[in-house]
């Protein structure tokens, strides 16, 4: 039997991505959703999507769970693609009463699904090669240099990493009062839209309560612990930019860089 | 009445949690009974009991309500649901409703029960768990205290005419009081011929109110049979970490000076016998 689990999900296989600082990593998946948009063409796209795959397969995740972290936005992929297809002015390939498809829309439909295709496959990338722990501890020094701005950066990145690592907590919480309403004899899936919101309401309003109680008493546990709000903080886990980091960078810019020059020649 | 065949649960297979929750497990429960379900955190009893209404499915194995397999497809949820009512773990944390009527009614107007059935159920059911439903059911089910909330939530499931009642550590995390009104209204619930299935770390509870007790470690069933033969295995308690309620121990203490002890459950009556025993 499968858990729900919740969405990226980390995937341990102690491969060379998982191993590389999560601050490189993080900024290195930033650089390449901005690079994304300087894609211009079909054959930019499907190399980028090489680049993908080739590091889904460094990272030994299974290849089927990128194709499953698409699910999420599944809708978003088919809403744009629909919109894109059908209200882009330009050349007309077929019409079907009011409703026209053109030469313009079908290219840009593709272009921006490939392209959220490819951003959710490398946000998965992040999320199946770094912990959420990894993930906050690499934001919270990303952000340590605002501090000069008078940027609340180790509050902010606290928050941050207790809201990620409360996401599985609630989702847990989510699962258990579920399972009791639809015990209770709670069905989500029947009715109109605006039943099946109401039906939610058993599962949303609990899950509420207890997140506020949660927070109430985690704020208390940790100022009797002696946390300060803008106090001083030290880390138990030290991160160190290493040779492999700096290989990963030399060769995330190199294959950005090979693949504009292919987009271009080929 | 309910039965459980050969079942197999495994969590997440074919990935590095994988967890083998249940193994071989069988199991039947007939009407009239009160079963006891111990063992250590994560020896699978939420799993068992979760198994007995469909929430959790068998890798291998079948789950059968009155013969027929419930992980079927053409058997209804609803009737499985109305059949077994389980109550969950802190079960006051999944209150939504402003009233404690609603609150309660919850199950059966899910269920399609007639208005006039929905009030029947809920009057009853407030009044097996000990409230007088004309003076609650008006209340915010939030503002009771933490006892009357246990309560209140057992009898929303209550409320849905259950034939077998479950119960995931009923009295976790309550006062004293609150614990004893909620094991005495469960008992007179049993009473009125509900079959009762609770998973429990307090052993007391178990020996006082259980008439059959299920121990599992490992997701193994290692026990299936009375509180007293349970009770009176050593190494079976020490195995799966537990310990024997209190007139037991008291028991086995005396039997090491005195050599022959009566037996009762019963602290009170116990003493008397040993006091007659021994000539006071």
């Amino acid at each position: 039997m499968k858990r729900g689990g919740f969405f990226g999900q980390y995937q341990y296989t102690g491969s060379i991505l998982h191993r590389i600082d999560p601050r490189i990593k993080i900024l290195s998946i930033f650089y390449l959703i901005i690079f994304l948009f300087f894609i211009k063409s079909i054959i930019g796209y499907l190399l980028v999507f090489a680049f993908a795959l080739s590091l889904i397969a460094v990272s030994k995740v299974r290849l089927l769970s990128a194709f499953r972290s698409l699910r999420p936005i599944l809708f978003l992929l088919l809403f744009t693609v629909f919109f894109q297809l059908l209200f882009t002015p330009g050349r007309i390939l077929f019409r079907f009463y009011f409703l026209k498809v053109t030469e313009e829309g079908v290219n840009l439909a593709i272009y921006i699904s490939l392209r959220l295709m490819l951003l959710s496959f490398f946000t998965f990338l992040l999320t199946a090669t770094t912990s959420n722990i990894e993930i906050a501890d690499g934001f919270q020094k990303l952000m340590a240099p605002l501090r000069v701005f008078r940027f609340p950066a180790d509050n902010v990145a606290l928050m941050i990493s207790i809201s990620i690592q409360f996401v599985p907590i609630l989702f847990d919480e989510a699962d258990r009062i579920m399972k009791a309403q639809i015990s209770r004899g709670a069905e989500f899936n029947r009715g109109g839209i605006i039943k099946r919101a109401r039906s939610f309401l058993p599962i949303v309003l609990p899950l509420l309560l207890n997140a506020f109680n949660r927070a109430d008493q985690l704020a208390i546990a940790m100022e009797s612990r002696g946390f300060v709000v803008g106090g001083k903080r030290t880390s138990y886990k030290l991160m160190r930019i290493g040779k492999r980091d700096v290989c990963f960078i030399i060769s995330i810019t190199i294959a950005s860089i090979l693949i504009l020059f292919g987009e271009r020649f080929l | 009445m309910l039965e459980i065949r050969n079942v197999n649960v495994v969590y997440d297979p074919n990935t590095i949690f994988r967890k083998e929750a249940l193994t071989n497990v069988s199991l039947q429960i007939s009407s009239g009974e009160s079963i006891a379900i111990i063992g250590k955190i994560g020896s699978g009893k939420s799993t068992l009991i979760q198994l007995f209404n469909g929430l959790v499915k068998p890798d291998e194995g079948e789950v059968l309500l009155d013969g027929v397999d419930i992980n079927t497809k053409n058997v209804s949820r609803k009737e499985i649901i109305r059949k077994v009512g389980i109550v969950f773990q802190y079960p006051e944390e999944q209150f939504f409703a402003e009233t404690v009527f609603e609150e309660v009614a919850f199950g059966p107007r899910n269920l399609d029960f007639s208005q006039k059935e929905i009030k029947e159920c809920v009057y009853d059911a407030l009044r097996v768990m000990g409230f007088d439903p004309p003076s609650i059911i008006h209340r915010t089910p939030f503002s009771l205290s933490g006892g009357e909330k246990r309560r209140v939530a057992i009898a929303s499931v209550i409320a849905m005419r259950p034939e077998i009642l479950i119960l995931d550590e009923p009295t976790a995390g309550m006062d004293y009081a609150g614990k004893t009104s909620v094991i005495s209204h469960i008992r007179e619930g049993r009473t009125g011929g509900l079959t009762t299935a609770f998973v429990t770390h307090d052993m007391e509870e178990a020996f006082y109110l259980a008439n059959r007790i299920i121990a599992l470690d490992s997701g193994f069933i290692v026990f299936d049979g009375s509180p007293e033969e349970f009770f009176s295995n050593r190494n079976l308690i020490s195995q799966i970490g537990l310990e024997a309620p209190f007139v037991l121990r008291f028991r086995e203490k005396l039997l090491d000076c005195l050599g022959e002890i009566p037996f009762s459950k019963n602290l009170e009556t116990l003493v008397d016998l040993i006091g007659a025993m021994i000539g006071h």
